[in-house]
């Protein structure tokens, strides 16, 4: 038996091993044909590469933010309910994750465009939406909120209902229920699922392009300015560039995100 | 631990993951006899007339095509990456030179060329440059980095000031590709667009608006790349003859100037 378990175990590490090497070598490849091809530094230097970064770091904030005040309720509300209809709508979830993003950009257009079903209504009260900072935002949330409130669900869903009930018996309100039962059983699923969301919103490309535009300063976040430098003389050296400085960006910011929910969460 | 899954839950795993890789290996394995073009998007609609043409006029030739299409930036980073092509058909000339300068092709030749305007819907109420200076119109650009945008910066410095300064107001967006700018118009969210004349020409429901006539036009450069397939050569000079450009012509491109690219 312990041949046949340290086996398995080999076996296990094989498998971690191959997903892990599949995964980090594309990003050492990039990294280092950065530093060998690229110019790092001069993005650096570059007042492009700054705006361009504020703009993506300001709007997958607000998406984010977005994402957790509405995508809580929702997340809450389908794990409690019984109904065939929430069973529906779980589904339905997905739904923006299997779209390509172009075609999600192409969605919002129908909607929120300006010859869209709603868009004409909003251009009627002097609001137009696409080619603006805003239409970046809801861009981001189309293709992001799906991973706040699945990892959300999952958590609430998860969680022994029966521990509310006994809360209330003790005579506490629900939002105190909540405050003091549910979200510390909750909350790893709500920090992961916060930052699948913010990194997918910072990565965010073809439904931006199509509903926001891309205009240096208003809507050319670090995605859209990689995808430029891509098509231009720079080619390959300035877009490997410029993707360095974004995961760079990137990785420092999950690593504090990673901290900030597991060691000053307010329930730990 | 694994071993305490059920066994045919192990072995059904197994057997996916095998299959799956199987499947990705077949697909990779295409037709290796066709002679592979790489071409600029913009080629996309006339090429598959441009080589039906070809294999009736040359019914002796035992090739077969296959054609791609996509930015010639992507393209040309594609072919310097080590992906297989017999000819690239590149609509921006730096592209091209890059390929030969790096030795990985030869006879860059110029084989069409397209014309900048300003596109708008057929049934608007633009006639000209100047009224949409003056009526204020949602204007969608290429980004001054691609090849569009930078003409599209040309051809603005050769309008009248305010004029030109009325319009760069009214830009809402520099995209990355032709494709892009286009598609600003089809979803009605741009008034106008500055694109190639051949795209115009295949798009139902727009007009061109003209520019002045001293806006150079963007020239179409092939390559012929290393260790191309029988009939490749034959295909690029048969893009030179007056058929080929008679095609080249009716789909809104313009005739070749010269044949061999000067630098």
């Amino acid at each position: 038996m312990s041949i046949r378990a340290s086996l398995g175990g080999a076996a296990l590490a094989v498998a971690a091993a191959v997903l892990l090497l599949f995964l980090a070598l594309p990003l050492a490849g990039i990294a280092w044909r950065a530093l060998t091809d690229g110019d790092v530094a001069t993005e650096l230097s570059s007042g492009a590469t700054w705006e361009a970064l504020r703009l993506s770091v300001v709007t997958s904030t607000l998406t984010l933010a977005l994402a957790v005040v509405l995508g809580t309720p929702l997340a809450y509300l389908l794990a409690r309910s019984r109904s065939a209809g929430a069973r529906v709508v779980t589904s339905l979830l997905d739904l923006p994750l299997v779209l390509p993003p172009t075609v999600a950009g192409i969605a919002l257009l129908t909607a929120f465009g300006r010859a869209g079903y709603l868009g004409e209504a909003l251009d009627g009260i002097g609001l137009t939406v696409s080619f603006t900072t805003a239409a970046v935002v809801l861009a981001q949330l189309f293709v992001s909120a799906p991973f706040f409130v699945r990892a959300a669900y999952a958590g609430f869903a998860s969680m022994d209902p029966h521990l509310e009930g006994v809360a209330y018996t003790l005579g506490l309100s629900r939002w105190r229920t909540f405050r003091s039962v549910t979200l510390p059983l909750v909350w790893p699923a709500l920090a992961g699922g916060a930052v699948l969301c913010w990194a997918r919103a910072l990565g965010e490309l073809g439904a931006t392009l199509l509903f926001a535009g891309s205009l240096p300063g208003e809507t050319q976040t670090m995605p859209l300015a990689i995808l430029a430098a891509f098509e231009s003389e720079a080619g390959l050296a300035g877009a490997v560039s410029l993707s360095v400085v974004l995961l760079g960006f990137a990785f420092l910011l999950l690593v504090a995100l990673h901290r900030l929910t597991a060691t000053a969460g307010p329930y730990r | 631990m694994l071993l305490d899954l059920p066994r045919g839950v192990l072995r059904a795993v197994c057997g996916l993951a095998l299959g799956a890789v199987l499947l990705a290996t077949a697909a990779g394995c295409g037709d290796d006899d066709a002679i592979e073009i790489a071409a600029a998007s913009s080629m996309r609609h006339v090429l598959p007339r441009l080589v039906e043409e070809f294999l009736r006029a040359n019914p002796d030739l035992d090739v077969r095509f296959r054609l791609r299409f996509n930015g010639s930036q992507v393209l040309a980073t594609q072919l310097t990456e080590g992906a297989d092509a017999d000819l690239f058909i590149s609509a921006n000339a730096v592209q091209a030179e890059r390929l030969v300068d790096e030795g990985l092709g030869s006879l860059p030749t110029v084989v069409t060329a397209n014309r900048l305007v300003v596109a708008v819907a057929e049934d608007s109420t633009w006639y000209g440059v100047t009224d949409l200076a003056a009526g204020e119109a949602r204007i969608a650009v290429g980004a001054p980095s691609v090849p569009v945008g930078r003409l599209t910066v040309i051809a603005l410095s050769q309008l009248d000031p305010p004029v030109a300064r009325a319009l760069l107001a009214g830009v809402v967006t520099q995209d990355p590709s032709v494709r892009v700018v286009l598609s600003r118009l089809e979803l009605g969210e741009a008034d106008a667009a500055f694109v190639y004349h051949s795209d115009v020409a295949l798009t139902r429901g727009l007009r061109a608006l003209a520019l002045p006539p001293t806006v150079p036009p963007n020239e179409y450069v092939a390559v012929l790349m290393d260790g191309a397939k029988p009939g490749t050569e034959e295909f690029l000079a048969f893009l030179l003859t007056p058929e080929a450009q008679a095609l080249f012509r009716a789909a809104g491109f313009l005739t070749a100037v010269a044949g061999v690219h000067a630098r």
